[in-house]
């Protein structure tokens, strides 16, 4: 046995890790990837298709309405529906979202109406997953399946981070004898395809791994969420456990007043309203949100008494909320300007290239082995480091 | 036996580059709020791509056969 059999054991099984990661998710991955391109213009295509308001210009200092004749406008787009969450835009501060159903617990909602908060104006009315980015989205996310959709897309996102590091272990020893960079042009098909997928591999690896490992997060939002109602979010509203909904709620316009006052230095981002899956019966859920670039993605939910209006807890959300909330926006590639898009596109364009080519190669090994059995022989005993996918 | 660190430097070191480059533009244009200065992380993030797609159409001289 000489002194390579060993390495050369450990380069066949982190191969065979690549192969069979990358053959079992390929056909989920390319659907991501191409389902991604457009999502990362999911606003400029959402405003170019007439799915996002239009806010009127109007003077700076035009006073805003109370929320309460907001909320009462959109009630009365939607008669017999119950509102379940008042929403602000950082970036329109002068249009709010609220969220209607037909039971305060159905969950997702199935009406938004969106408001000129200047106005009450009703900007855009939709419901969740219309127009072309919604369908994209929810085949990205789901592939309509709901939650079973969701953990089986993140099982495919940890195989392509499994693809993803298995590929760099095997990425020295097949540059052992190559610079960086080098594409055989003189060689087979095969070799320069080895070479491409080798070198786009690794010039996106950094950024194929964020994607792959915020994708994963992403899809256990549901858990995560469910996780923190059954445990901060009870035990913040642990007091009034059993307690019926009041009769008469108080103004939004009051509980989110107090929650600004408790948090002078964040601002309002969503009001769940009592009764809702995001708080209780008796509380109004402000979630508020921080200035900064980084603060604004972190929320952290102020409960009001609904009948009072009396602050009864305020707490930072737990780590693995705030992973996610950090997590949406490195995935998407959606919180930059258009430069920013524009690059995250190419480097998805290349991931499909990636893939691809990795395609290519298995499938072109393949053949090289199957013709007969003396090339079949010659294969095996071919290098474990020539690439199977 | 000492090994030599002369190849794994060759191997590793622009890949390694291109990663820092990409994570630190990934994460500057999360913190930042400037367009300009997300501008910039794009425009870096562009350059360290483009520069690994660039030498694969240029290096092309350089065909060793590999005897692994």
């Amino acid at each position: 046995m000489t002194a390579g059999a060993p390495r050369v054991r450990t380069v066949r099984i982190w191969s065979a890790i690549h192969t069979w990661t990358s053959l079992l998710s390929m056909a989920f991955l390319l659907m991501l990837c191409l389902t991604g391109l457009p999502l990362i213009f999911h606003h400029e295509i959402d405003h170019a298709l007439g799915y996002e308001p239009v806010v009127p210009e109007m003077p700076a200092a035009t006073p805003r309405l109370p929320l309460d004749t907001l909320v009462a406008a959109a009630e009365a787009r939607k008669p017999g529906a119950v509102v379940q969450f008042v929403s602000f835009d950082k970036d329109e501060p002068d249009t709010v979202l609220v969220g209607l159903a037909r039971t305060l617990q159905q969950v997702p909602g199935d009406h938004f109406v969106g408001l000129d908060r200047r106005t009450a104006t009703v900007l855009i009315e939709s419901r969740p997953g219309a127009g072309p980015m919604g369908f994209l989205l929810k085949l990205h996310t789901d592939m309509f399946l709901g939650l079973p959709g969701k953990l089986f897309l993140g099982v495919m996102a940890l195989l392509f981070v499994a693809a993803i590091v298995s590929g760099l272990v095997l990425y020295g020893p097949f540059m052992r004898k190559l610079d960086f960079g080098t594409v055989r042009h003189t060689r087979s098909a095969r070799i320069r395809w080895l070479d491409w997928h080798n070198l786009i591999g690794v010039a996106t690896v950094a950024w194929a791994l964020v994607v792959g490992a915020t994708g994963t997060i992403n899809t256990w939002a549901d858990l995560m969420l469910a996780l923190w109602q059954g445990g901060q979010l009870a035990e913040m509203t642990a007091p009034y456990r059993g307690v019926p909904r009041p009769q008469t709620l108080v103004s939004i316009d009051t509980a989110v007043a107090r929650a600004q006052m408790a948090a002078p230095d964040m601002t309002p981002r969503l009001v769940a309203f009592p009764g809702t899956a995001f708080s209780s019966n008796n509380h109004y859920a402000v979630f508020m949100a921080g200035k900064t670039p980084l603060t604004a993605r972190l929320l952290k939910p102020a409960l009001i008494d609904a009948e009072t209006g009396r602050l009864t807890d305020m707490r930072a959300m737990p780590w693995y909320v705030q992973a996610l909330f950090l997590s949406q926006p490195l995935h998407f590639g959606d919180y930059g300007g258009l430069p920013l898009k524009l690059v995250w596109a190419l480097l998805d364009g290349a991931t499909i290239v990636v893939l691809g080519s990795g395609i290519y190669l298995w499938i072109a090994r393949k053949r090289s082995v199957a013709p007969n059995p003396a090339s079949a022989v010659s294969a095996k005993r071919s290098s474990p480091l020539e690439p199977s996918a | 036996m000492m090994r030599s660190t002369g190849p794994v430097r060759r191997i590793w070191t622009a890949p390694a580059l291109i990663a820092a480059v990409t994570l630190g533009s990934l994460i500057g244009a999360l913190l930042t709020e400037e367009a300009d200065q997300d501008a910039i992380a794009a425009l870096i993030l562009f350059l360290a791509f483009a520069y690994a797609v660039g030498l694969g159409l240029l290096r092309r001289k350089h065909s060793p056969e590999r005897s692994l």
